[in-house]
């Protein structure tokens, strides 16, 4: 188990659930946002992990 | 190393969380999202203020609460929180203005140590995808 110390460093932090946001979850909060990404991926796809490898 | 950073709350599916800023203009509730753009788990990323009387959310509205860094690092923890459920998802981000999407790149500049570890960061530059380089003009 882990101790308090050693939770409060990780990087993933510790989530409350609250089941009042699920209402979010089917409605798009930031169209234009949502919008620029889809055009983003239309010109661009995904990055080519290969040919841009470390 | 771990920075300062509120707690947040999400739904069931870590699509949708939910943080309280505090500072100077008293405690402003942030909404930020997950939305999926398209089934290739591509998803966007965008967070903006809750007005509480009408629930709407702005992510133009300027806060000014003096607490950028913090909500920033709060909006990366929920970044962490959503890739440990979907860790084949690819999120977009980009500010509302210039300006911010310019604040967005210093913030993963200074910390860009930190998160590079955990993920494959890429910036859009002259239609194309670059490997998110630090420091660079």
């Amino acid at each position: 188990m882990k101790t308090i110390l050693e939770i409060n460093k990780t990087k993933v932090p510790i989530v409350r659930i609250d089941k009042s946001l699920n209402k979010y979850d089917n409605i798009v909060l930031f169209p234009e946002k949502v919008a620029k990404a889809k055009k983003a991926f239309e010109r661009l796809g995904l990055p080519d992990l290969k040919k841009h490898s470390r | 190393m771990r920075l300062d950073r509120y707690e947040i709350k999400s739904g069931d599916r870590l699509l949708s969380f939910e943080f309280l800023s505090e500072g100077p203009k008293g405690k402003i509730q942030k909404l930020i999202q997950f939305a999926l753009v398209n089934q290739d788990n591509y998803y966007n990323l965008a967070f903006g203020d809750k007005n509480p009387v009408t629930g709407e959310i702005d992510d133009i509205a300027v806060t000014d609460n003096g607490d950028s860094e913090k909500v920033l690092a709060t909006v990366v923890a929920a970044v962490y929180a959503f890739c440990e459920k979907y860790p084949q998802a690819w999120i977009y981000a980009t500010g509302s203005t210039a300006a911010r999407t310019r604040l967005f790149q210093m913030g993963i500049n200074k910390y860009f140590d930190i998160v590079e570890e955990d993920f494959e960061i890429f910036g859009e530059c002259e239609n194309e995808w670059e490997r998110f380089v630090k420091n660079k003009k």
